[in-house]
């Protein structure tokens, strides 16, 4: 009789586990199903009442238009340049400092490191305006370097605090051994933290990479031409004086997508260990 | 072969005295075991010795040079770890090479060490694996391999038995004990198991929060503790520790603890005063008749059978005491016994100071 009950518990809760999941799943995929439908509808089509769910004449007007005639391979270019570099300064600085944070004990520590953290607390919007002022001092508006400078710090807290716990998990003692093999702690940096916590690093890298990927505001302020310019404020050129061209947007939003979409996919084991801090075996 | 010397040597963990004015001087080639409870500060020790800790206070000496503060990589000294420390990115052979990738060797002349190395601990076959496909009693082997490749003068081992299964553990001090007569080094080893000090070592240094209450050959700790937590920690089963006063009585000295009295026969040896009688289990005999000088009434309360050896638990009036038995013995619940010993085998230590007093009275 218990048995049965209990049973019958579970199956109410696996029903509303599942139903749970996949409302959450239609939450988030139906913006990315609507972009996609908007870039292959008509212009007709886009505008249409009553909405069209499923179109049915499929149009790549808005790919070909934005490829051929907005610079888009431009924009894209930029974006790939400006977010792998920033992902790369990131971890390279990140590194060493999650190092420090994780086997050495300073003085004021646990503050430094809360300080470090705060940095991303801040709403972006606050430090925009000192941040103009002082590139525009260093020559660096509308310079690609502007943005990988300031991805690569926005990203670098999170970086220094995740790679930590990933360092924290390497035994003390495989180092101690290391050293006492007679290798020197710089060896010995390179030779057992850095192979151990590469899945980590790796992790790092590619959160860094979406973190900043469709950044817009930062974008929006420090770059004005497409020497610099990314795919979100590219996109965002397309709300031109002719009307907004939704198809195009779709079309851009679609292929901005395509890199982040596919690094998941193949990556996700490492990336949800990335994302839960480190603290999953 | 150099001696090591640690001289007032002091290290605290924050607020934590891990070690307190420590001194201990092991001559060159002798195996000696630093025994005692966790935390006491075994691994501490092992650590300065090493160079992974620097001392707050104090001199660290090999031979006669002053090696306080160098690092690790200068040192002649290596260490097995308690979890093996193995890395597990590289394979079996890269982890018993690493020393020598240090110290820079011709890559033939590695193949050749690593070779030696392996076939003398027989784990050649696994050279080729990763360490991460090993079984616990290989990964040690590897630990105590990289550790052996170094050639180093000082070899430390930090609690290498306690992660083994109780049958790989037996094997493993067999075999380590044949192995460290083999190779002229100083070993030091450090574990919580008075088995491995008695079975393994020639000097027993105890460790007990951050001090070192005796250091002396195995036999001398074994017949003469230092004090009464030396006395019931160096032995398995624990010393039986009872309180006593030794009176004057008739004109005969006799160590009095209400249901167990044993005459002194040599009034020299001990003072009258307030006592702990020591009695280790070993040297406390049951049975139905007995011809030791002293047979005692006993009950026997319950027996616990360890290995193929028992520990009987008997009452004697108001006192429990254990004594060991070879072979499996029967339970009997309250069964009368008599309980035998032999004066010349009881420890006494002073109840005051808890020092060592005398054995054999």
């Amino acid at each position: 009789m218990n048995q049965t009950k209990v049973k019958r518990e579970s199956l109410a809760f696996k029903v509303g586990h599942y139903l749970f999941i996949i409302v959450m799943i239609f939450i988030f995929l139906l913006p990315l199903y609507w972009m996609l439908t908007t870039s292959i509808k008509t212009r007709t089509d886009i505008i249409h009442w009553p909405p069209i769910y499923i179109p049915k004449v499929i149009d790549f007007e808005g790919y070909v238009r934005v490829w051929e005639h907005q610079n888009i391979p431009a924009f894209y270019l930029n974006t790939i340049i400006v977010n792998i570099s920033a992902a790369l300064l990131a971890v390279a600085f990140g590194i060493p400092g999650a190092y420090a944070a994780s086997r050495y004990k300073f003085w004021q520590k646990d503050n430094i490191m809360f300080t470090i953290l705060s940095v991303r607390f801040l709403p972006p919007a606050t430090a925009l305006l000192p941040i103009f002022i002082l590139f525009k001092w260093l020559h660096l508006i509308d310079h690609p370097l502007v943005l990988i400078i300031i991805y690569a710090g926005v990203n670098l807290p999170l970086v220094v605090w995740v790679l930590k716990s990933f360092f924290d998990e390497i035994p003390l003692a495989m180092e101690e051994s290391y050293l006492l093999d007679g290798h020197s702690r710089l060896k010995s940096f390179f030779k057992i933290i850095i192979p151990l916590g590469a899945p980590g690093i790796a992790a790092m890298f590619m959160i860094c990479i979406f973190l900043t990927w469709g950044e817009f505001l930062f974008a929006i302020v420090l770059t004005f031409s497409q020497k610099a310019q990314t795919l979100p404020v590219g996109t965002a050129n397309l709300e031109g004086d002719i009307g907004v061209l939704w198809n195009q947007i779709a079309a851009c939003g679609v292929m901005a997508a395509i890199p982040i979409i596919l690094i998941i996919v193949f990556f996700q084991k490492y990336l949800v260990r990335g994302f839960s801090f480190g603290i999953l075996k | 072969m150099d001696r090591i010397v640690l001289d007032n040597v002091s290290k605290s963990y924050g607020p934590k005295k891990a070690l307190d004015n420590i001194s201990l001087e092991i001559e060159g080639g002798t195996f000696v075991c630093l025994l005692g409870p966790p935390g006491g500060g075994k691994t501490t020790l092992l650590k300065l010795i090493a160079g992974l800790e620097q001392p707050d206070s104090g001199k660290i000496y090999f031979g006669d040079r002053d090696f306080t503060n160098e690092p690790p990589n200068k040192r002649d000294v290596s260490m097995v770890f308690q979890d093996f420390a193995l890395y597990p990115h590289m394979s079996v052979f890269k982890n018993i090479a690493s020393p020598l990738y240090a110290k820079k060797l011709p890559a033939l002349e590695i193949e050749r060490k690593v070779q030696e190395v392996a076939s003398f601990l027989r784990i050649d076959r696994f050279l080729g694996r990763k360490v991460t496909q090993l079984s616990g009693g290989e990964m040690q082997r590897v630990a105590i391999g990289r550790a052996l490749a170094k050639e180093a003068k000082i070899v430390l081992f930090d609690e290498i038995f306690v992660n083994l299964d109780y049958k790989l553990r037996e094997q493993m001090r067999v075999e380590f004990k044949n192995l460290v007569d083999r190779l002229s080094i100083t070993t030091i080893i450090s574990s919580p198991d008075p088995e491995d000090a008695l079975s393994l070592a020639n000097k027993v240094a105890l460790v007990h929060e951050g001090a070192i209450l005796q250091y002396d050959e195995r036999e001398k700790v074994y017949n003469e503790p230092a004090d009464v937590f030396t006395g019931a920690y160096f032995g398995y089963p624990e010393m039986n520790m009872i309180d006593c006063s030794v009176v004057m009585k008739n004109g005969q000295l006799l160590i009095d603890a209400d249901s167990i009295q044993i005459p002194v026969r040599r009034n020299d040896t001990v003072a009258a005063g307030a006592y702990v009688l020591g009695i280790r289990p070993e040297s406390l005999l049951i049975g139905e008749t007995l011809s030791t000088p002293i047979v005692i009434p006993a009950k026997m309360i319950f027996t616990e059978v360890i290995g193929s050896d028992t520990i009987v638990h008997i009452a004697v009036g108001d006192h429990t005491l254990e004594a060991f038995v070879p072979g499996i013995h029967r339970t009997v619940s309250h069964e009368s016994i008599m309980a035998g010993l032999d004066p010349k085998d009881i420890y006494l230590f002073r109840k005051d100071t808890g020092l060592f007093e005398t054995r054999g009275v």
